[in-house]
């Protein structure tokens, strides 16, 4: 990797989102701590149950169970490091973060099998290799919004390249991020709310087309399974929103009055971009080669 | 009212954001495709330029768009002929 190689967003820009608070999050996150979309199944379903369930669906899409070591590249509050190992015999689960907040809370709750650390993926140098590797919700961050697609494509091969030097043949990598919808036809109000969360929400980020990530990975991984489940996602943000707006009151005493507005607004967009297809949301399962 | 092609750098900069708007080279005869503007950044791009002079872009002359050259003297000929 050279100084030209862009390797993701600052840990400010990160820190400004995740280490909004700890407590403001729980509020509406669920028990599961998990900040990204949910796979569901049924009218019936919970968001906790959905939530276990994909992480469950990368785990078994990498082959994780009984393995000796997962890494885990945006660990959030450690949720998949938890059920690797607590669930599916993963020897050690390694997450990465840059939100010191994020990984604060994790060691409120240790696991000599699960260790967090606060560093960037391009900066990850284990002393040996691992034998699946999971993304989740991270992708967004590896390059910002401005960079030319050449810049974009640069950047996401780094991290492909990289996830292939930790990998044996044959090993899996699971990703999954946002992507760019297919419907470009975008009035006023909702180009006004997605610059406001460009703007104001997710600093330093950016959609990837789906396209973008598979040419990232070519020559390195084969693809073995894409899914697209945008309402999945549309459904997790309305849940987060109803679960925010129950807990207003506590939210506001939390993080203020504004940036409560900020997340309401931010995730009432999500919703209907989600089911306007504006957005996508992308689980792939690649196999090392 | 006439928009220059400055004007509609300064706005292609605006809407790019960031590092990446700093470095991006713009001519007249650059062609929206080079330089990368995603559906995203054009819609912001057109309804800037649209809100600046009090005009709609006719759909499907502004999808004949290539340049930046082309979308300045879109904008005019819009406003000129504005009723």
């Amino acid at each position: 990797m050279t100084s030209q190689d862009y390797a993701g967003a600052s840990p400010a820009a990160i820190e400004s989102h995740y280490d909004l608070s700890n407590d403001f999050y729980a509020l509406w996150l669920g028990e599961s701590t998990v900040y990204s979309c949910a796979l569901w199944a049924g009218p019936d379903d919970d968001l906790d149950t959905a939530q276990f369930r994909k992480l469950d669906y990368f785990a078994e899409g990498v082959r994780a169970a009984g393995t000796r070591r997962v890494l885990d590249v945006g660990c959030g509050w450690g949720a998949l490091t938890r059920r690797l190992v607590t669930a599916h015999d993963v020897g050690r689960a390694v997450g990465l973060t840059l939100s010191p907040g994020q990984a604060e809370w994790i060691g409120r709750r240790p696991d000599p099998r699960t260790e967090v650390r606060v560093e960037n993926w391009a900066d990850h140098h284990p002393d040996e290799p691992y034998d699946a590797v999971i993304s989740i919700g991270a992708f967004e961050h590896f390059a910002h919004y401005g960079m030319t697609p050449d810049a974009r494509l640069a950047a996401y091969r780094e991290f492909f390249t990289r996830c292939r030097e930790w990998l044996p043949a044959g090993g899996r990598l699971g990703v999954q991020t946002n992507i760019k919808g297919n419907n470009l036809r975008l009035d006023r109000a909702t180009v006004r709310e997605m610059l406001f969360i460009v703007d104001a929400i997710f600093p330093e980020s950016v959609l990837p087309a789906l396209d973008e990530v598979i040419a990232a990975a070519t020559g390195l991984f084969d693809v073995v399974s894409v899914r697209n489940d945008p309402d999945d996602y549309a459904r997790t943000c309305a849940e987060w929103l109803r679960r925010l707006t129950a807990n207003r009151d506590r939210a506001v005493k939390l993080v203020g009055e504004e940036r409560t507005a900020d997340y309401e607004r931010y995730l009432s967009a999500t919703v209907k971009h989600f089911q306007r297809r504006h957005q996508g949301l992308a689980r792939l399962v690649f196999a090392a080669v | 009212m006439v928009i220059t092609f400055e004007e509609v750098c300064a706005k292609i900069r605006k809407t790019v954001r960031g590092r990446g708007a700093d470095t991006l080279v713009i001519e007249e005869d650059s062609e929206f495709a080079d330089l990368g503007l995603s559906s995203l950044q054009i819609a912001d791009l057109v309804y800037g330029l649209e809100d600046s002079l009090d005009i709609v872009l006719d759909p499907a002359r502004a999808a004949d768009v290539r340049t930046v050259g082309d979308l300045v003297a879109l904008a005019n000929s819009t406003a000129a002929n504005r009723t």
